[in-house]
């Protein structure tokens, strides 16, 4: 059959068939008890009529005159039970209405069950696959975008995995074999059927073109206003304390015309495109009367044969809008296989070495840390860090300072090797990192981030980062450790309790203890701590001061610092700017010397504006110590 | 008010249109009665049985003209149809959104913006598809009545036979199909839970790389997406099972028609097209009958989308929910008001006494809290974390309900803050502030005439000056959702800005330096002092949150909270001297950043 489509051409078969084959391989016996109670389904309805015929053509004596095929088998049948041929007929009649009831049901069960199975393991591979891209791809995708890629594009497979093609196949089945039972019957009556199948077919096709953009406008129309009250309603405050309501109800009302005029258009042209086929339909049944009248004054026909006709007629429309339909489905599964498809093709660029860190950690007569003429772009033209040489010893702090752009974030994330350098060589322990492999590498560091990442998830879980081997017992010695017992002591449910989206119930400082207690699960020799947000107040500060210490005992680490306060218990200062080492040196020499960066950022720091007020003496004492 | 009278309100708000639609459609639910006639007149004439006279072809063009005619009404219908359904959903949703804009707490609804928008799409959309039942429903029950006395007419057995218990078995389905509601639920909550997860791993990717947990995070996704295979598949099963009996009961009762008129087809008691007329009858009477089982579990549905739509605010009564009122569909949008400030509200003298709210449950919130704002003052409310300074300003703006003291303002006692504190007399910016995915400059303006000069001020203000070349269309630029594309400092410096455009009496901003470089914090603070002290114009008078040393040095007065009350309150020389908390949060600021 030709069903010309230019959206469905983009994808080739090859690839159709190497991604059912993958996905559905270890489904083989699923597919099997499909094929077959799909084939069951779209025969068994083809019985009906022909047992209704039997009935008519029988009741009314005209049994020899008939095309009938159900004689033979059920005038001896019944004879054997002993009972009226037309009673048997009957119970036959319901037994193959429930049985077709429960055949579908079977089928349906069958169908969801493999489409869940190869798209949820298909969510997963996805999920697996970006996660192991780089932070450079991550940095370009919203959440969002990427849920919509690994979940939504997903979906649109779900009809396509449950067996798309079986279904198309039953349907033609179907179709081909209503066609030639009624060409059996009568090769005029055949042949008109069949016209009529082609043009219905055809105008399927036109209709289908029409409404999909028309639907996807609309719903888009819906997205955007829903899109648009939500928004609003996250920001009453902003909107009221500002005298934007009326505004707000303006725009709104504006947003609804719009949807009000793409509601219109689809529900309008839908009814339209709705009356087309119906119209067709109808159009189609008159055309198998005529004829049934033409064939029934001929004497070709027996009742039986009207009824018969006119049922097959009514069956053909079924597998024509099923057919139409998947289709429908297999462009959007087409578009949604491509970009399945562009997001496999994409290579994380880093490739992990194969050493391992382990021996090298204890070692001390190598530094911890060191970057041996480091450059570093995440654009050709931008330069990021620019020939950039430092050590860290063993068991030292080193403070990193600089403005924003400066590039001391960056510094830490190339740390873990989450982007590769373009020159210069970076060590852990003497070892080049990218000869480590790559999470044998990050078991070796900690990263405390300021926006802590939590999970709509227990507990437990926010903490092991689901890693389920993590005895309680641990965890529970770490929360005491870092003097979140009393924290702890109130979750409902203890480790259990879940924490709500957008780490809700947890003040700034708590949530950034939590990530503290990721750290001390790890264990890790080296820590890099990008400055809590300066959000937190004096006393909660003083919490996270304390963990910090707890956290830097027996540990190397980088401490990205946006306040002098923090630098009390640094050992080494570097001052970045424009991505080179401004100063870099002991926190007391330069603390000392009045000429460096570090000791006038300390005094304008500390601000002499006003007269110094005991306080301001007393902590610039502090700093300076 | 009943869910009755509800619906009856929303009955009444466009009558026309309903009325209009009923008929249309009424006249399609009528096309099977008339089809079913027609057939069997057409198995009538061919076999000749039938003394009416009218012959197998005439039928075959009436059936062609009944068929494509309605097809005409059908979509002639939809005009109607689509006008009212939608004019009822944005009655719903206009009277729904304007409640929650005027909401007491609107803390309340930001935390559950989704939750909100869920109810003002879906429990109004669930009511909307309850009342369209009963555009169906004067058609069907003519079609029933007339189906029934047809039937009757041929053979009263038969038709008890197969027409009652058809009815029943299908009214119990629908009935049934309300239990659809749990499995629904749970469907939908697996797949949240599955879709919300992977949204956090992907705004995690960096925890998750730094940690090595790809691999467990992989495997908590496979676990939830399990979970939500099985809830689809349970939730999917039910519904296939109650809609195929819905379908196919005019299959089994066919069956059951042959069983009962084996005998008088025999002897031509029942002709073929008598046999035609039934089986083309008996589906779609049990199914049209059950429309008033299905209506119960409609009524049912929509008692609790009323519920829940009422029940989004404290203040929302049933009858403001089906209140009627303008919804401009087509032609002009409602205007934006812009009021002026009258001469006696100019601010002379703010007074708070006793001002009291708690959270319930806790022991947070303020407690008796006093302050005096005069004109032109700049007074700065500092305290830890918890101490109640956002909650004083909320209280006072009517964002929270005071529990006990007064506000008043130029000595008049202000009984309804909410509708006080706003443009042209107060303006407020939020610590996290809110803008809205337009330009740049519609969230400045927000509903204020576009006056350059004035945009150019409010911008200067705000320090958004040097960041508009950054944004590739300046002022032109789409922020985002939620103003994704903009960072956290030019946020903040956006909400000041178009809390400046508003040039009201009283400014009120809480912590707004906290994303803020040192440098921009300077000017902001030298900025805004300059405009306040400026004495060629009226002085605005600002009240803000604030721990940082610039704002307080400069403060004519500070108020000191702790555990929501007022510690001290005095000039920073004094308060550095007398109060030890003053103290502590002074040296506690080391929050002069280094870049």
């Amino acid at each position: 059959m030709d069903l010309p489509d230019q959206k469905i051409a983009r994808v080739s078969f090859s690839e159709y068939a190497s991604l059912l084959k993958q996905y559905l391989r270890p489904l083989k016996w699923h597919l099997v008890g499909l094929a077959l109670f799909m084939g069951l389904s779209n025969v068994l309805p083809l019985l009906s009529p022909q047992i209704i015929r039997f009935f008519i053509d029988s009741a009314t004596n005209n049994l020899e005159q008939s095309k009938d095929v159900l004689g033979p088998i059920l005038i001896p049948f019944s004879k054997m039970l002993g009972q009226d041929p037309l009673i048997i007929a009957a119970s036959l009649f319901i037994a193959v209405s429930i049985l077709g009831q429960l055949v579908r049901l079977v089928h349906n069960y069958l169908a969801q069950d493999v489409a869940w199975k190869t798209t949820n393991q298909m969510r997963g591979d996805l999920a697996e696959h970006c996660l192991s891209l780089d932070m450079s791809f991550h940095n370009q995708k919203t959440p969002g975008e990427m849920v919509e890629r690994v979940d939504g594009d997903t979906s649109t497979l779900a009809s396509f995995f449950s067996a798309l093609i079986l279904q198309v196949a039953g349907g033609l089945l179907r179709l081909t074999l209503i066609l030639l039972i009624v060409l059996r019957e009568d090769w005029r009556i055949g042949v008109a059927m069949i016209t009529f199948t082609v043009v219905a077919m055809f105008v399927f096709h036109l209709t289908r073109s029409v409404a999909v953009p028309i639907y996807a406008a609309e719903r888009e129309g819906y997205a955007k206003m829903f899109g648009f009250v939500e928004e609003r309603l996250s920001g009453i405050e902003d909107i009221r304390t500002n005298g934007g309501v009326s505004y707000t109800m303006n725009r709104f009302f504006q947003v609804v015309q719009e949807v009000f005029q793409l509601n219109v258009r689809s529900d309008v042209i839908g009814e339209c495109l709705r009356s087309l086929t119906r119209g067709l339909f109808a159009l189609g049944q008159t055309l198998a009367m005529a004829v049934c009248i033409w064939l029934f004054i001929r004497g070709t026909f027996t009742l039986g044969a009207v009824v018969l006709i006119l049922d097959y007629m009514r069956q053909l429309e079924f597998p024509l809008y099923m057919i139409s339909q998947q289709i429908n489905e297999l462009q959007r599964a087409t578009a949604g296989m491509k970009r399945i498809e562009e997001l496999f093709q994409i290579k994380p660029s880093l490739i992990s070495g194969s050493q391992s860190l382990s021996r090298n950690v204890s070692d001390n007569t190598r530094p911890a840390i060191s970057f041996e003429q480091v450059t570093f772009r995440y654009v050709p033209d931008e330069i990021i860090l620019d020939n950039i040489s430092f050590e860290l010893e063993k068991g030292k702090v080193l403070g990193l300072l600089g403005r924003t752009g400066s590039g001391k974030t960056t510094i830490s994330r190339l740390l873990f090797r989450l982007y590769d350098i373009n020159s210069g060589q970076i060590r852990l322990s003497g070892k080049p990192i990218q000869q480590l492999e790559l999470s044998d590498l990050r078991r070796h560091i900690g990263l405390v981030t300021q926006n802590v990442q939590l999970f709509n998830a227990t507990v437990r879980q926010n903490l092991t980062l689901f890693n389920d081997q993590i005895e309680d017992h641990k965890l529970i010695a770490v929360i005491e450790e870092l003097g979140l017992t009393e924290w702890y002591k109130s979750l409902p449910n203890g480790l259990d309790s879940v924490l709500a989206a957008g780490g809700g119930g947890l003040s700034a400082g708590e949530a950034q203890l939590l990530a503290f207690t990721r750290i001390f699960l790890k264990d890790p020799a080296i820590v890099v701590l990008d400055e809590p947000s300066s959000r937190l107040d004096p006393a909660t500060e003083a919490r996270v001061d304390f963990a910090v210490q707890r956290l830097l005992a027996n540990r190397t680490g980088i401490i990205i610092a946006h306040r002098l306060g923090t630098l009390q218990r640094v050992d080494d200062i570097m001052i970045l700017e424009d991505g080179r080492i401004h100063e870099h040196g002991q926190r007391q020499i330069l603390a000392n010397d009045p000429n460096s960066r570090f000791s006038q950022l300390l005094a304008t720091g500390l601000e002499t504006e006003n007269s110094l007020l005991p306080s301001i003496n007393e902590t610039q004492g502090e700093v300076l110590a | 008010m009943t869910t009755r009278q509800l619906s009856w309100q929303l009955f009444l708000y466009r009558p026309g249109l309903f009325l209009l639609t009923v008929l249309l459609r009424g006249i399609d639910d009528l096309v099977p009665f008339v089809t079913g006639l027609l057939m069997k007149q057409f198995f009538d004439a061919l076999s000749e049985s039938s003394g009416t006279g009218l012959n197998a072809w005439t039928v075959v063009v009436f059936y062609c003209a009944v068929q494509l005619g309605n097809q005409g009404i059908l979509i002639s219908s939809m005009l109607p149809w689509t006008r009212w359904a939608f004019s009822i959903f944005t009655l719903l949703r206009k009277n729904l959104i304007q409640a929650v804009l005027d909401i007491p707490n609107p803390q309340q609804v930001a935390s559950s913006s989704g939750e909100v928008t869920n109810r003002i799409r879906d429990d109004a959309r669930t009511i909307v598809f309850y009342l369209e039942q009963y555009i169906h429903l004067w058609g069907n029950m003519i079609f029933v009545g007339l189906a029934i006395y047809w039937m009757a007419k041929i053979d009263l057995k038969i038709m008890l036979a197969t027409v009652l218990p058809g009815i029943m078995i299908v009214t119990i389905v629908n009935v049934t199909r309300r239990f659809i509601g749990k499995y629904r639920r749970r469907q939908r909550e697996a797949t949240e839970r599955s879709t919300n997860f992977i949204n956090e791993v992907f705004q995690s990717i960096l925890a998750i790389k730094v940690n090595n947990a790809e691999q467990d995070v992989i495997d908590a996704y496979a676990e939830l997406n399990e979970a939500r295979r099985k809830s689809t598949i349970i939730d999917n099963m039910f519904d296939t099972l109650l809609r195929s009996i819905n379908i196919n009961i005019g299959q089994v009762f066919t069956g059951v028609i042959l069983v009962l008129v084996v005998e008088k087809m025999r002897s031509s008691s029942f002709s073929v097209g008598d046999f035609y007329l039934f089986i083309s009858y008996v589906g779609s009477v049990a199914r049209s009958g059950s429309l008033i089982g299905s209506l119960i579990a409609q009524h049912k549905r929509a008692e609790v989308s009323f519920e829940r739509m009422i029940n989004t605010t404290d203040e929302l009564t049933p009858s403001k929910l089906v209140e009627h009122g303008p919804i401009y569909l087509t032609g002009d949008l409602p205007v934006i008001s812009v009021s002026k400030l009258k001469p006696s509200d100019r601010l002379e003298l703010l007074n708070i006494q006793g001002l009291t709210y708690q959270y319930p449950n806790t022991s947070n919130g303020i407690r008796d809290v006093d302050l005096e704002l005069t004109a032109g003052s700049f007074t700065v409310i500092t305290g830890q974390i918890g101490s109640g300074k956002s909650t004083l300003l909320k209280t006072l703006l009517g964002m929270l309900p005071t529990q006990a003291g007064q506000i008043s303002w130029n000595q008049k006692v202000i009984t309804q803050p909410k509708d006080f504190f706003i443009p042209p007399r107060c303006a407020y910016t939020p610590q996290s502030p809110r803008l809205f995915s337009e330009s740049l400059k519609d969230n400045i303006l927000m509903g204020m005439p576009d006056s350059p000069p004035d945009i150019e001020r409010a911008i200067e203000l705000g320090v958004m000056e040097e960041d508009l070349p950054t944004l590739h269309n300046g002022l032109d630029t789409i922020v985002g959702p939620r103003g994704v594309i903009l960072s956290g400092g030019q946020m903040q410096r956006s909400a000041a800005a178009r809390m400046f455009m508003r040039q009201t009496e009283l400014y009120i901003f809480d912590d707004l330096s906290s994303a803020l470089d040192v440098e921009t914090e300077q000017k902001l603070w030298e900025r805004l002092f300059a405009n306040t002290k400026n004495k060629n114009q009226r002085p605005a008078t600002c009240l803000v949150v604030s721990h940082r040393r610039p704002a307080l040095r400069r403060a004519d007065q500070i108020l000191v909270l702790k555990d929501g009350k007022a510690e001290a309150i005095g000039t920073l020389e004094d308060l550095l001297q007398s109060s030890s908390e003053m103290q502590k949060l002074w040296a506690g600021d080391l929050s002069h950043k280094t870049s």
